[in-house]
C-alpha cells in the first residue's frame, strides 16, 4: 500500500528519531486495522482523510513549542526592543553625523552632499534598527528555549509572589531609574561603535580655516585593534547588567555582584590599556603641545599626572558605584 | 447565524476535550489497541477521532498512566494499551472530581431553569 506508506512516512518524519520507527508500525497497523477486509484505494483514501492532515498529527504526536517567545517573556522582550534598537540606531545616526562633520564628503555641491548624507544617514538607521532587533531577538529566543519555565533566570520568575509588586512611591531608594539606565545605555553604546568602527576620531582637534579638523588621532589604531575582542566583551557584559537594570528597575544582590565584576573588569582593561606605552599616539602629544603652547617635556609631565588623577577617580568611581548597588539592595521594605 | 453555529461547536469541542482522557482511562481495564478502542468507544456513543486517540494514546503511555505491549502473536503485530498502577489511581481521583463536578453543574443548571420560569 503505497499510499499508507507515504502518509506515514508524513508523519514520522516531524517526529523524533527514538520514537520514530514505534510510531511507524503502530500507525500502520492502526490504518491496516480501520480498513475494510480487500481493501480498494478509495478506502484507504477515505481512512487516511479521516486521519486528517499528517503534519497536524505529527504535532499531535510530538507537541512542540510554537513560538520563538512565550507570552511570559514577551513583555519583557518588547520593552528591552524597544529601548535596544532606539538606542543603537540613535547612537549610530550619530557617529556618521559626527563622521561627516569631520571628514565632510569630497562633493563640492551642496545638494549632492546633502543628499549622500541623507542617504547614508537612513542607511545606518536601518542597519542599526536591524542589528539591534536581531540581536534581542536571539538573546530572548535563548532565555525562552533555556531557562524560563524553570524559574532560572533572575528578572524573569515564573512564580509571582508578593515581592514582586513593584512600590508605588517614586522616591524609592532601590529604585534604578530607566532614564538614566537609558542614558548610560546610550553612552556606552556610543563609545563603543567609535572604538570598534571609527577610533581614529578620538583624538586632537584643531580649529582652522575650514572650520574644525582632526589633526591627530589619540591612540595608535593598529595597537588598538589588539584590545578591541575584550573591549567588546566587556561591554556586552556591561549591555546585559543595563538592561537587567532596564528590567528589575530595583538593586538585589545578584545584580550588584554583576555590577561590581563588571566594574572590576573595566578598571582592569583601563588600567591596562594606560600602563600601554604604544598605544598612545606621540603625535597627537606632540600635536597638543602645539595647540597648547607648551613644551613636549612639560606636556609629559602633566600628562603623567594626569594619567594619575584619572586613574584614582576611576577607581574611585568604580568602587562607589559597586557600593551602592550593596547599600541599595540592603533597604528591602 | 453560522457565525453562532461555529461558535456552538467550536464550544462543545472545548466541552469535551476535558472528559477526553477519562473516557479513555475508563476502557482500559483490559487491554486494548488503537482501532479496538476507536470502536469501542463509538459503539458506547462516545466517538474519539482516531487521529486524536492514537496520540493522545502514547502521550497517557509517557505520562505513566498506561502501559503498552506489542502483540505479536496474530498475523498482524498491534499495539495494546492497559492502565498502569498510577493509571487506576488517576483514573478513580479523575473519576470522583468528575462525579462532583457534574453535580455542582446541575445544581446551577437545575438554579438556572428556576429563574428563567420567574
Amino acid at each position: 500500500m503505497k499510499l499508507i506508506d507515504r502518509y506515514v512516512y508524513a508523519v514520522t518524519d516531524r517526529l523524533p528519531v527514538e520514537i520514530r520507527e514505534d510510531v511507524n508500525k503502530e500507525l500502520h497497523a492502526n490504518i491496516e486495522d480501520m480498513l475494510p477486509e480487500n481493501a480498494a484505494e478509495d478506502d484507504v483514501k477515505k481512512v487516511l482523510e479521516k486521519l486528517g492532515d499528517p503534519i497536524k498529527l505529527a504535532n499531535e504526536y510530538n507537541p512542540t513549542k510554537k513560538y520563538l517567545i512565550g507570552p511570559d517573556i514577551y513583555d519583557t522582550y518588547i520593552s528591552v526592543l524597544k529601548l535596544v534598537t532606539s538606542i543603537v540606531t540613535i547612537v549610530l545616526v550619530f557617529v556618521t553625523l559626527i563622521e561627516e562633520a569631520v571628514n565632510p564628503s569630497a562633493n563640492e555641491e551642496l545638494i549632492k552632499m546633502s543628499i549622500e548624507v541623507f542617504t547614508n544617514l537612513i542607511s545606518t538607521a536601518i542597519q542599526g534598527a536591524v542589528q539591534g532587533f536581531l540581536w534581542v531577538t536571539l538573546v530572548f529566543v535563548i532565555l525562552e528555549r533555556t531557562g524560563v519555565n524553570q524559574g532560572k533566570i533572575p528578572f524573569i520568575k515564573k512564580k509571582w509572589s508578593i515581592d514582586d509588586l513593584p512600590e508605588v512611591p517614586v522616591t524609592n531608594k532601590r529604585k534604578i531609574s530607566r532614564v538614566e539606565t537609558a542614558f548610560s545605555m546610550f553612552f556606552s553604546m556610543l563609545f563603543l561603535i567609535i572604538i570598534y568602527y571609527q577610533p581614529q576620531l578620538i583624538g586632537i582637534y584643531e580649529k582652522n580655516g575650514n572650520g574644525i579638523t582632526l589633526s591627530a588621532p589619540l591612540f595608535i589604531v593598529e595597537r588598538l585593534q589588539s584590545y578591541i575582542f575584550i573591549i567588546i566583551i566587556i561591554a556586552f557584559l556591561g549591555f546585559g547588567i543595563q538592561i537587567w537594570k532596564f528590567i528589575a528597575m530595583k538593586w538585589s544582590v545578584p545584580l550588584a555582584i554583576a555590577n561590581t565584576i563588571y566594574n572590576l573588569a573595566l578598571c582592569i582593561l583601563v588600567l591596562l590599556m594606560i600602563s600601554d606605552g604604544s598605544l598612545l599616539n606621540q603625535s597627537a602629544i606632540s600635536s597638543l603641545a602645539n595647540l597648547t603652547e607648551i613644551l613636549p617635556s612639560q606636556l609629559t609631565n602633566a600628562w603623567q599626572w594626569c594619567i594619575r588623577v584619572s586613574i584614582a577617580v576611576l577607581i574611585l568611581v568604580t568602587l562607589g558605584d559597586s557600593i551602592n548597588g550593596f547599600v541599595k539592595c540592603k533597604r528591602i521594605k | 447565524m453560522d457565525s453562532m453555529e461555529e461558535l456552538i461547536s467550536s464550544l462543545i469541542v472545548e466541552l469535551r476535550r476535558g472528559t477526553l482522557v477519562l473516557s479513555v482511562l475508563s476502557q482500559l481495564h483490559t487491554p486494548e489497541y488503537g482501532y479496538s478502542l476507536v470502536q469501542k468507544l463509538e459503539e458506547k456513543n462516545s466517538p474519539i477521532e482516531a487521529g486524536t486517540l492514537y496520540p493522545l494514546l502514547r502521550r497517557l503511555e509517557k505520562q505513566q498512566l498506561l502501559t503498552s505491549e506489542w502483540d505479536t502473536t496474530e498475523s498482524r503485530p498491534r499495539k495494546f494499551y492497559v492502565l498502569s498502577e498510577v493509571g487506576k489511581e488517576v483514573y478513580n481521583r479523575l473519576k470522583s472530581e468528575w462525579e462532583s463536578l457534574s453535580n455542582q453543574l446541575n445544581k446551577l443548571l437545575k438554579e438556572g431553569e428556576n429563574n428563567e420560569i420567574d
